[in-house]
């Protein structure tokens, strides 16, 4: 049988009845909390009791301010006098419990109460949450000017589901914002006619709830469209990122409170805990970027010199090799496959290279999958916008049955009315757009075929 | 700012005041009341602490000593004059009530 218990916390520090009554019920359950950390509250096993919790703020005190606070040293006396023992402690917010069946209340002035609420709430949750809005709206403001100017860029990117996580923490900070509003104006109103702070109710932890199992949602749709578009050297580099953002999210934790037991100064705490953030990000981002490029290594497998150059000992497979297309053999190959984009535009870079006698082949292809057929217009125009934005290409409408495509263009090059034809062509499909650059194959029917066939379904 | 703030004592208020004619320490100032109005008026530690600060902040009080954990305070001239400013409310309340509604019963 377990002895503890984590939860997850999801009251607001201004809820202070909410925490007293779930704390309560898990009290009366057999659960007395034991601490609270960065994310959880603990709870340890004990024996069913009807015992009173109580909340108090001490808005002189923060989450770096150094311990023992002489400020929480006076209040603990003070409670002590009255039965109420510390139990935990959240920023402001200071947890008591008292054992006896009918206690002093641990505040008997709404007044006083609502003014040390609102203190606390300045303090830091206002504050941050003002920071945090006005960077959501920075966020959301960038996201749709792009999905004005560049619709592709945001709707192809990798981080297309998590990029709504600014949706979420605007609408989570302003939530939060304008309901503690309301609740302070309902508060002020009933404590200047004599009455108790107003209830905050079931209803915003339910918000901040339904707001974090949609972040999670998008992190799994993140993760799930990441392995789908790049594949296994990218989904274990997230793993790996993940399992290090929360060991850094840890180690702070741990490093602010190790020196605030120490009795650091609050200002020496906040400099040194985001020193040791700042490193530690510097050590995740530079030791995940190693990762990163040692697993493709890992992945991508042996490589040997021949001729001055890199060769793959087993290269990837590839939808369309120029073995396909020349239909020999080649002993020396070096391939490249990247995968990005999203779940619903995807996209694959493909490039082989090949020594024929002393000479070099090249294969070039990107083939971007669409996952909704109202995409096409949109993936067609990047593609041929990738070449022509500089004034010098254009891509001019050419037969598409030699490649059993549904449309297909051909890129020319020149100015002043001279225009030369390159290798290089986009072909359609209703469900994909593939440009793909032949410069080093002869273009003949049965190579045209060979490259719709491959690269059509591919 | 302070004197706005207190303009009106609440009960807990005054009897925090009254109290500290003499040097107490926090406790001290919970069981007094609690003795003195036959525990019709209660201050809880949360309350108390907070009002002791605000009190030594306006100047009403000051802190005498420090034991330990244990903290002692005295009213100050300020604090006795914010107190006897309280009771000469109330004592013209009471004499409205006295005059006026002695009158509405004749």
């Amino acid at each position: 049988m377990r002895d503890r218990k984590r939860e997850f916390g999801t009251y607001l520090i201004f809820d202070y009845r909410g925490v007293e009554e779930h704390l309560m019920k898990m009290a009366a359950r057999g659960w007395r909390l034991e601490k609270i950390g960065p994310y959880f509250w603990t709870y340890r096993r004990a024996e069913p009791a009807q015992v009173t919790y109580a909340v108090t703020y001490l808005p002189s005190v923060s989450q770096f301010s150094p311990e023992p606070s002489a400020d929480r040293e006076s209040l603990e006396d003070l409670c002590a006098a009255a039965g109420w023992q510390p139990v935990a402690e959240w920023a402001q917010m200071q947890i008591f419990v008292n054992e006896q069946s009918d206690p002093v209340p641990l505040e008997t002035d709404e007044s006083v109460r609502l003014e040390i609420i609102h203190r606390s709430m300045k303090k830091n949750f206002l504050p941050w949450n003002v920071v945090a809005l006005a960077l959501a709206l920075v966020m959301v403001g960038l996201q749709i000017k792009t999905l004005l100017t560049d619709p592709y860029s945001l709707l192809s990117s990798t981080n297309l589901f998590t990029s709504f996580v600014w949706e979420l923490l605007l609408v989570l900070q302003a939530g939060n914002l304008l309901w503690y509003g309301r609740w302070l104006r309902k508060s002020r109103r009933s404590v200047a006619q004599g009455g108790a702070c107003a209830d905050v109710g079931p209803g915003l932890r339910r918000f901040n709830l339904v707001i974090l199992w949609l972040v999670l949602a998008l992190a799994a749709l993140f993760l799930v469209s990441t392995l789908l578009t790049t594949g296994a050297e990218i989904g274990l580099f997230m793993a790996c990122y993940t399992a290090g953002l929360v060991l850094l999210i840890l180690l702070v934790d741990r490093t602010r409170r190790a020196l605030k037991r120490r009795g650091t100064a609050r200002g020496l705490n906040i400099f040194l805990t985001l020193l040791v953030d700042v490193v530690l990000a510097v050590v995740l981002v530079g030791s995940s970027t190693w990762l990163l490029f040692s697993s493709r290594g890992l992945f991508n497998g042996e490589t040997y010199h021949y001729q001055g150059q890199t060769w793959d000992a087993a290269p990837v497979s590839l939808p369309l090799t120029v073995e396909d297309l020349t239909g020999q053999h080649y002993e020396h190959v070096r391939r490249y496959d990247n995968g990005s984009g999203s779940l619903l535009i995807r996209e694959r870079s493909c490039r082989e290279t090949v020594l024929d006698g002393e000479d070099l082949r090249i294969l070039d292809y990107d083939i971007t999958t669409l996952a909704l057929p109202g995409l096409y217009d949109l993936a067609l125009e990047h593609c041929q916008s990738e070449w022509t934005d500089g004034g010098y290409y254009a891509w001019t409408e050419t037969y598409p049955a030699p490649w059993g495509a549904e449309a297909a263009y051909q890129l020319r090059w020149g100015s002043g009315g001279s225009w030369v034809t390159r290798p290089n062509y986009i072909l359609c499909w209703p469900d994909r757009v593939v440009e793909i650059s032949l410069t080093d194959v002869d273009l003949t029917p049965e190579v045209m075929a060979a490259v719709g066939e491959k690269l059509g379904s591919a | 700012m302070a004197r706005e703030k207190f303009q009106t004592l609440t009960e807990q208020m005054f009897y925090i005041l009254l109290c500290l004619g003499r040097e107490r320490c926090g406790a001290d100032v919970m069981a007094w009341i609690s003795e003195t109005t036959h525990q019709r008026v209660a201050v809880g530690p949360g309350t108390l602490y907070n009002l002791l600060e605000q009190f030594l902040q306006a100047g009403y009080i000051r802190e005498t000593k420090v034991e330990g954990r244990k903290r002692s305070y005295v009213i100050t001239p300020a604090g006795q004059e914010a107190l006897e400013a309280e009771v000469r409310r109330l004592r013209t309340l009471t004499a409205d009530y006295e005059t006026y509604a002695k009158e509405g019963d004749a």
